[in-house]
């Protein structure tokens, strides 16, 4: 049977929950000022959607991982990092377990936080285990661990001491003292939780079943990992170490344990303690309650954002992970942009000039949609622009009467023409994905910085990479080999949302997928379908019209990271509330929807969805009065589009 | 009609609207059979097998009540059989037309039992006549474990393994792979003798399959449920030694039984998922192509023997 943790790549793998720390650490490409700010002795909020590096994030800051730091590949910077951390690793399918043993009731009784108190202990029990062991192989000379804090290490003694204070703290009774022995012991604790979950509810009082059975149930995670790092302190004569829990996936939790989590973020308890924990964006059990005692951002915690707004910010990032997975594959990087060919989009803030020279492609798209494009030949004339004198405009001519409507024109004009040409390929959603998205820097764009994105659409290119070197050739991957790649992703993303429930205020019952293509096709009628306008509305806002259910369907998409937060200047990443926030869709999205990948302006949510749903919404008071105003569309009744 | 082995049988079928509900009841000879009728549906072929069921005198249980009347029910159709022969029995439960739910019911139920009341216990499914996928795949896709299938693992920390049943319900296993965010995935893909079966399966799974390392994907015959057995639970049994494992079932009904079969044998460190796909509750027919495949499930834990009876269709 093949070994599921053996991957021919490291980067194989679109998750880094399967990777160990130390793989994790050889494939780390950190975003250098997140990790910085992440390294620092405060609590921490790691902010980002699903597949944003939370995980990675978290896992680079244990023993065995920092132990394992690849400084070869990590150019010539190496963190600093003085406490110790405490990985508790979650996911949705041991949640779900947690959720159904209880954790729904508050208090000891739960079988649930019981166990997750147990998960908690145990994870600082193997933190403890890789310090003795990573601690040795230093003292032995056999790694460097230059990234590593110190680590004191107990002789048989202190272990022994310090397995006999656990056990008596922890209400255990380990056959052996010693750390091993107190993980063995956490684990039978497991099996008898597992055994009284199901006893408990069928008993006449539950909770006074467990109080019965379980002497243990009061523990408190806290008191218990602050007794520990106490112990450990006085056993090891290292009585001033800082130790951090790494809380992951805590969006997923039962809001129970959520909410005693962010408790702990006020810590004034125990100094010695600190806290990171990865989250999604929003998360209405975050400050549910805000009061004197709840945690406040800046002043309790500090808040890491994985997420960008812009997608300049997240090339950098982007262009380090592709190059990193490349050579990975022996693929030589020496720009990625002859790798990858060159994008028909290319970034409206470059500047050059070559696209609008007389046989550019950009003049060529131009000049195709303004003799097939009335709304949009009139555009021209109402603004004065010639296209054959394009190359004449001086350098703000052309960026506020061109490069400003560039993405817009490229986007329409493509589109328009394939109707023409190949109509059954766009008619309804097709889930073909276009050549125009292939290219760099565009289909580095629509990763969003996100390196699940990333892994899933470079690992396979990197083959393809590798082949055409193999074979000699310069060439650039194929456009519909990029293409594929990208459709691939995609498909798969939107597979995941189809997971996610939905029921609009009037209609029958869906996924948040069909939330968003409704939002999506909006966008793509004011690109492509109606009447030119330079500026379509490309993102939305949540006014105060739209109701409870759907703001909780677009928390859960900004959490799948299917729409992307774009905040106001000094706004808090966290979100406890969505009103008046404003969001555009994750351009992943956006190219399988035929939109262009730019950050447009806004519309409110509720004119969109009155505008396309008027049975599940109501009907938009503007809509008529809009669609009077608008020239006839290029393809006749927008509704047929829809 | 036929009897298999030679046994003294006890069958547990459901009684729904699909032609081929009433195929195996009608085609194996048994002492006693055990009619879980589902009427939540009354359309198609329901009326005609409830009028069958009733006509051969079975013993009819309530779907909606299945977890009180099932065990009742089962004890006294044994202690039926065993006052009129002291014979080897065997219960069959007849997954065709069986919703995952009921089935989860009835097999935990069942084996739970089954050392108790001294019976055997085996599966059966008749394959169905090809028909082409629903072309809407539905508003959303729901993922939950099965009743009293959630497991529970003492090794939280270890990584996530997800074995899927493919079948033709477009994009179900790439959402379940998505929605369990699994380190490691394995599939087993249904073939029979209708091509385009797995011409639809292929294109339902069409953002899966290239997903799939070497060796992850494991082809199975449904007429080959011995070897489907011995793979898929030797493929839980290594992972489960590294790994927590979730079953996600789809496709053919039978690769759900057997998963609800091995998750009873290898204990609470695997939990089966089922995936909805809250399609409108549009009934769809399916008609019995004639052949019945049958397991025999080990009691204890060691594989015996399995069966395949070719039938025809009656």
């Amino acid at each position: 049977m093949q070994d599921q943790h053996t991957s021919t790549s490291i980067f194989d793998t679109f998750n880094a929950n399967k990777l160990t720390p130390d793989q994790v650490a050889k494939t780390f490409v950190p975003p250098i000022s997140s990790f910085t700010e992440l390294t620092t002795i405060n609590n921490h909020m790691i902010v980002g959607p699903r597949g944003s590096g939370k995980t990675t994030l978290l896992k680079m800051l244990t023993v065995p991982a920092l132990a394992t730091w690849d400084q070869s590949r990590s150019e010539t910077w190496t963190p600093s990092v003085e406490f110790i951390g405490v990985f508790i690793p979650a996911d949705r399918a041991w949640h779900l377990q947690l959720r159904r043993a209880g954790t729904d009731s508050n208090g000891p009784t739960s079988v649930g936080v019981i166990t997750f108190t147990t998960h908690v202990l145990a994870s600082f029990v193997q933190t403890l285990r890789d310090m003795q062991r990573f601690g040795t192989l230093v003292q032995q000379g056999k790694i460097d661990g230059e990234a590593l804090p110190p680590l004191p290490l107990l002789d048989s003694a202190g272990e022994a001491a310090l397995a006999a204070e656990l056990a008596n703290a922890w209400g255990l009774q380990p056959a052996v003292r010693s750390l091993g022995g107190i993980s063995i012991a956490l684990r039978a604790r497991f099996i008898e939780l597992g055994k009284i979950r199901v006893e408990a509810p069928v008993t006449a009082d539950p909770d006074a079943f467990v109080l019965d059975k379980l002497s243990y149930a009061g523990l408190q995670f806290r008191d218990c990992i602050s007794h520990a790092t106490e112990a450990h302190g006085v056993f090891s004569g290292d009585t001033h170490r800082t130790w951090a829990l790494l809380f992951d996936e805590m969006e997923i939790a039962p809001s129970h344990i959520q909410e005693d989590v962010f408790e702990s973020l006020r810590g004034e308890a125990d100094h010695r303690l600190i806290y990171k924990i990865a989250m999604a964006p929003f998360n209405k059990n975050f400050m549910k309650k805000p009061n004197e005692t709840s945690a406040f951002p800046g002043h309790d915690f500090r808040t890491i954002e994985l997420w960008y707004p812009e997608k300049v910010r997240a090339q950098e990032f982007s262009e380090k992970l592709v190059s990193r997975i490349f050579t990975d594959h022996d693929v030589k990087v020496d720009r990625l942009r002859r790798i990858l060919g060159d994008s028909d989009f290319g970034f409206p803030e470059e500047s050059d000039s070559g696209p609008y020279a007389h046989d550019g492609h950009v003049l060529k798209s131009f000049t195709a949609l303004a003799k097939q494009d009335p709304s949009f030949a009139n555009y021209l004339k109402n603004r004065h622009v010639d296209l054959s004198k394009i190359d004449e405009m001086g350098e703000n001519e052309r960026a506020d009467k061109i490069r400003k409507i560039r993405s817009i024109v490229l986007t329409r004009e493509f589109f328009i023409r394939l109707n023409k040409n190949i109509p059954e390929q766009y008619q309804g959603r097709s889930r073909k994905v276009h050549s125009i998205y292939t290219g760099y820097p565009t289909i580095l764009s629509l990763c969003e910085g996100n390196p699940r994105f990333i892994v899933s659409i470079f690992s396979a290119l990197a083959k393809d990479a590798m082949i055409i070197q193999n074979s000699g050739s310069k060439r650039p991957i194929e456009k519909s080999r990029q293409a594929a790649e990208i459709r691939l992703a995609a498909n798969s993303f939107r597979a995941m949302l189809r997971t996610i429930p939905y029921s609009p205020p009037l209609g029958s019952p869906r996924s948040v997928l069909r939330l968003l293509d409704d939002v999506s096709d909006y966008f793509f009628r004011g690109v492509v379908t109606n009447s030119f306008v330079p500026q379509p509305h490309l993102s939305f806002s949540v006014d105060a019209m739209i109701d409870q259910q759907t703001l909780e369907a677009i928390g859960r998409a900004l959490n799948a990271g299917a729409i992307i937060y774009v905040p106001d200047p000094n706004a808090d990443a966290m979100l406890t509330s969505l009103l008046g926030k404003r969001f555009r869709l994750n351009y992943l999205l956006a190219a399988y929807a035929k939109l262009p990948i730019i950050n447009n302006t806004s519309i409110s949510l509720s004119t969109i969805l009155q505008t396309m749903r008027p049975a599940d919404y109501g009907v938009a008071p503007s809509r008529q009065r809009a669609r009077d105003d608008s020239q006839p569309s290029l393809w006749g009744n927008d509704d047929e589009q829809a | 009609m036929s009897r298999l082995d030679g046994d003294l049988t006890i069958l547990v079928y459901a009684v729904g609207y699909e032609a081929r509900s009433g195929h195996i009841a009608a085609s194996l000879r048994s002492e006693k059979r055990i009619a879980v009728v589902f009427d939540n549906h009354p359309c198609l072929s329901y009326a005609a097998n409830l009028a069958m069921a009733r006509a051969r005198g079975d013993a009819l249980v309530d779907a909606n009540a299945l977890s009180e009347q099932f065990e009742p029910t089962l004890t006294s159709a044994v202690e039926a059989v065993r006052a009129s022969d002291s014979g080897t029995v065997r219960v069959v439960v007849d997954v065709s037309s069986m919703p995952r739910v009921a089935m989860a019911i009835v097999l935990l139920e069942l084996m739970r039992r089954a050392v108790t009341l001294g019976v055997d216990v085996a599966v059966a499914y008749a394959v169905a006549n090809y028909a082409p996928p629903q072309s809407d795949p539905g508003p959303y896709m729901a993922f939950e474990p099965l009743p009293h299938c959630e497991g529970w693992t003492t090794h939280p920390e270890r990584p996530l393994s997800a074995i899927l049943g493919l079948g033709y319900e477009a994009d179900q296993a790439i959402a379940a792979v998505q929605y369990l965010d699994p380190s490691g995935v394995w599939a087993f893909l249904p073939s029979g003798n209708d091509v385009r079966f797995l011409r639809d399966l292929k294109r339902a799974n069409s953002a899966l399959l290239p997903l799939l390392k070497t060796g992850h994907r494991l082809d199975y015959r449904i007429k080959d449920l011995g070897h489907l057995y011995a793979t898929y639970r030797g493929l839980v049994e290594t992972l489960c030694q590294r790994s927590r494992v979730v079953l996600v079932p789809g496709g053919p009904k039978i690769f759900s039984a057997i998963s609800i079969v091995i998750k009873a044998q290898l204990g609470d460190e695997v939990s089966v998922w089922r995936a909805s796909s809250h399609t409108e509750s549009i009934a769809r027919d399916a008609s019995a192509d004639g052949s019945i495949a049958v397991l025999d499930i080990p009691n204890p834990n060691l594989y015996k023997t399995s069966d395949i009876v070719e039938l025809n269709a009656s």
